[in-house]
């Protein structure tokens, strides 16, 4: 027998199938259906999840102005009001030793406070309080409120009914011979947000006095603002003050000279400490790109791209460094997946010699990984937003698993399987064999962008942009040839460099 | 004995009616099983394979001409699948073959012969014994028509490698050939 007919004696083996065989295929069958319902489910999953982290910024965004405290006024606070407000949510200055003074004067005592200012509300002098604190620690010196509150207090000197001089200070609390108490506490009222970035405040810096006695007349109204107070003469008040409990002030003209308005500074020049200090965020941020898909020319006539652009899923984490406030430097990781489409028509002759056009099409899906570095110009926008202009490189890596040798040829088979391609190769009685030269497998690309960052707290950002992308080399460069077996041919049909330039929309968090 | 009716069940499964489905399972694989037993080692790996390769004409049922050459087109992407897999499980690509090696052509004569006389079921079976690259060279070259330089093209097995694993293969097949043959006389005996 000759070989001809030991293959043709195999490849006409035939046996039945068994029906457990199809049964099997139909699993297969299925277990495919499900798996692409399961990526469109968690194609949708994501894109919710996206959109709910971007609501839920905004939303926490927007609880945060509607809970931040107003800025002082200078609209006065009734009697009534200030004495309710000091009951429930005084601070207690007093001694430990004082407040076992005299129970039964404290029983019948009336607290009645002189207030040169619209006082806050006890929650915005605890934050007066602690802003107070941190200016004493920064040893702020131009327009100090604390300075300033010194000088109200050694400028203010009390006497008793023995016409001893006292000299109040801050928290100072006078126990009277004739069992009169006075205390007089200072308060240093701003705007209680104090934004530490490079933001400038447009609040005046207030301060008020409050003195406290034991024993007063409750007739006698206690709540001056502090233009009342600046209008009074000296007499006046120092008349209003001896009517209350014989206290005689003198040297009160001082009060008169302690009203100022801190002049319109950048906090970092009001909080010292602010100014050099380095920050550093976890840019963490998704994004979707748009690359339009250059085709160069090749011999044989060209692939031609089936789609204006394509689409790049990616996301980034990286670490910013502000050294200072208008510049940050980030450097980080990228992966994401690409995928475009060619096509062409390949006219070849079929065995009786007549034209056989062949359409071939080519999905090219890659996936890419890799470095970046960034350099940020922050510029401000309002107290919340900036404006941040970028430029990055991008070095990806393309990733193309077991394809790495450049020259390597392949078939439509391994096309299909290692890089999804999808040929329509058959037409008819032959049988054709699609051969790639693949060459690249690194992207290099310049990054322009300008995003919009709204400060959710002081240290969380979002933000949200634009950015162009331009490709520096191709990502792919390849050659096609077609084998066609019925005559043995191989058929030069051309292939494709593509490089991908394009914009993209972003969407980070930065975590501070 | 009636034709197939090949275009209506193709038709038919692009619409992804189950029952045709099966007529069109159970046509290629009478046709065609006989490609995956001859690329693969046992019977449930060439089942498993054809299943695949199946999996992949569902999907691209409508990409294929209704008209021309069902088979040839199913047979090609069972091919594939099989050399597929084969690139997939291999990590013995890069054979270091010798430069110069022993074309035994009356070796390969006498196997051609021998397994020419044999059941086509027992042919099947004797390559299925083969090494894995031996087995995918000898399939192609010797009974598909592939050219060295073709296999290396699609297999990735270098050319002078694959003439290496040709001649391996009858090689074995030869000792085995004699192995039965010389179990036949002694059962006669």
């Amino acid at each position: 027998m000759s070989k001809l007919d030991f293959r043709e004696k195999v490849k006409s083996y035939s046996e039945p199938y068994q029906r457990e065989d199809w049964l099997r295929m139909q699993q297969l069958l299925h277990e495919d259906s499900s798996n692409q319902k399961q990526n469109l489910l968690w194609f949708w999953k994501s894109s919710f999840l996206i959109f709910a982290l971007f609501a839920a910024m905004l939303s926490i965004s927007w609880i945060n102005q509607s809970n931040a405290p107003h800025n002082v006024t200078d609209q006065y606070a009734t009697v009534n009001t200030k004495i309710h407000t000091e009951e429930d949510h005084k601070i207690d200055r007093t001694l430990e030793s004082d407040k076992n003074f005299d129970t039964q004067d404290q029983q019948d005592s009336e607290t009645i406070e002189i207030s040169i200012k619209k006082e806050p509300t006890a929650i915005e002098e605890l934050e007066v309080i602690e802003k107070l604190d941190i200016n004493e620690d920064l040893k702020v010196t131009p327009f100090n409120s604390k300075t300033t509150s010194r000088t109200i207090a050694s400028n203010i000197q009390v006497n008793n009914n023995q016409n001893k001089n006292i000299v109040l200070q801050e928290n100072n609390v006078i126990n009277h011979s004739d069992g009169h108490v006075l205390s007089i506490s200072e308060h240093v009222a701003h705007t209680p947000i104090l934004d530490t970035e490079n933001m400038h405040t447009d609040a005046p810096i207030h301060d008020f006095l409050t003195i406290e006695t034991l024993n007063q007349n409750s007739s006698i109204p206690n709540t001056f603002s502090r233009s009342q107070l600046s209008a009074m003469s000296t007499q006046v008040l120092q008349d209003y003050l001896e009517d209350i409990n014989g206290i005689k002030i003198t040297r009160l003209a001082s009060i008169s000279t302690v009203e100022h308005r801190s002049p319109v500074l950048p906090v970092t020049d009001i909080i010292g400490i602010t100014k050099n200090k380095i920050k550093s965020y976890i840019n963490i941020s998704t994004s979707i790109k748009f690359p339009s898909i250059q085709i160069n020319e090749q011999d044989f006539g060209n692939f031609k791209s089936s789609q204006s652009w394509a689409a790049s899923y990616s996301g980034e984490i990286g670490y910013i460094v502000k050294p200072v406030e208008i510049i940050g430097i980030e450097a980080g990781i990228e992966a994401g997946i690409l995928q475009f489409r060619t096509g062409k028509e390949i006219l070849i002759s079929d065995h009786s010699g007549n034209p056989l056009p062949i359409n071939a099409h080519i999905t090219e899906r890659t996936s890419f990984v890799g470095p970046y570095i960034r350099a940020h110009y922050l510029n401000k926008i309002s107290t919340k937003n900036l404006l941040d202009l970028s430029i990055a490189y991008h070095h990806n890596f393309i990733q193309s698993k077991d394809y790495s040798n450049a020259d390597e040829e392949c078939t439509i088979g391994r096309v299909n399987d290692l890089r999804r391609s999808d040929c329509v190769l058959y037409n008819g009685e032959v049988i054709y064999t699609l051969k790639d030269t693949y060459a690249t497998n690194q992207l290099g690309q310049l990054e322009f962008g300008a995003n919009y960052i709204h400060k959710v707290s002081n240290k969380n950002h979002i933000s949200i942009g634009m950015n162009y992308r331009l490709g520096l080399n191709e990502i792919l460069n390849s050659k096609y040839s077609f084998l066609y077996e019925y005559h043995n041919e191989n058929y030069s049909i051309g292939g494709f460099d593509s490089k991908a330039s394009g914009l993209e929309l972003k969407l980070g968090y930065w975590f501070g | 004995m009636t034709s197939f009716p090949i275009n209506s069940v193709l038709k038919e499964c692009r619409k992804n009616c189950p029952k045709a489905q099966e007529e069109l399972y159970k046509y290629t694989y009478e046709k065609i099983i006989s490609t995956a037993l001859r690329y693969t080692k046992s019977r449930e790996e060439s089942k498993w394979i054809f299943n695949m390769a199946m999996l992949k004409v569902y999907k691209n049922i409508d990409k294929f001409s209704i008209g021309t050459n069902y088979l040839a087109w199913s047979n090609n992407i069972l091919v594939k699948t099989c050399i597929d897999n084969y690139r997939s499980n291999s990590k013995h690509m890069q054979h270091v073959a010798p430069l110069d090696f022993y074309d035994d052509k009356k070796s390969s004569h006498v196997v051609n012969n021998a397994l020419s006389d044999m059941e086509a079921e027992k042919i099947i079976e004797m390559i299925q014994t083969l090494g894995e690259n031996e087995r995918i060279v000898f399939s192609m070259y010797e009974i598909d028509g592939y050219k060295h330089r073709e296999i290396e093209a699609i297999t990735g097995i270098n050319m002078n490698t694959s003439k290496w694993l040709l001649s391996k293969a009858k090689k074995e097949l030869r000792k085995k050939i004699n192995q039965l043959y010389d179990l036949k006389m002694y059962v006669n005996e």
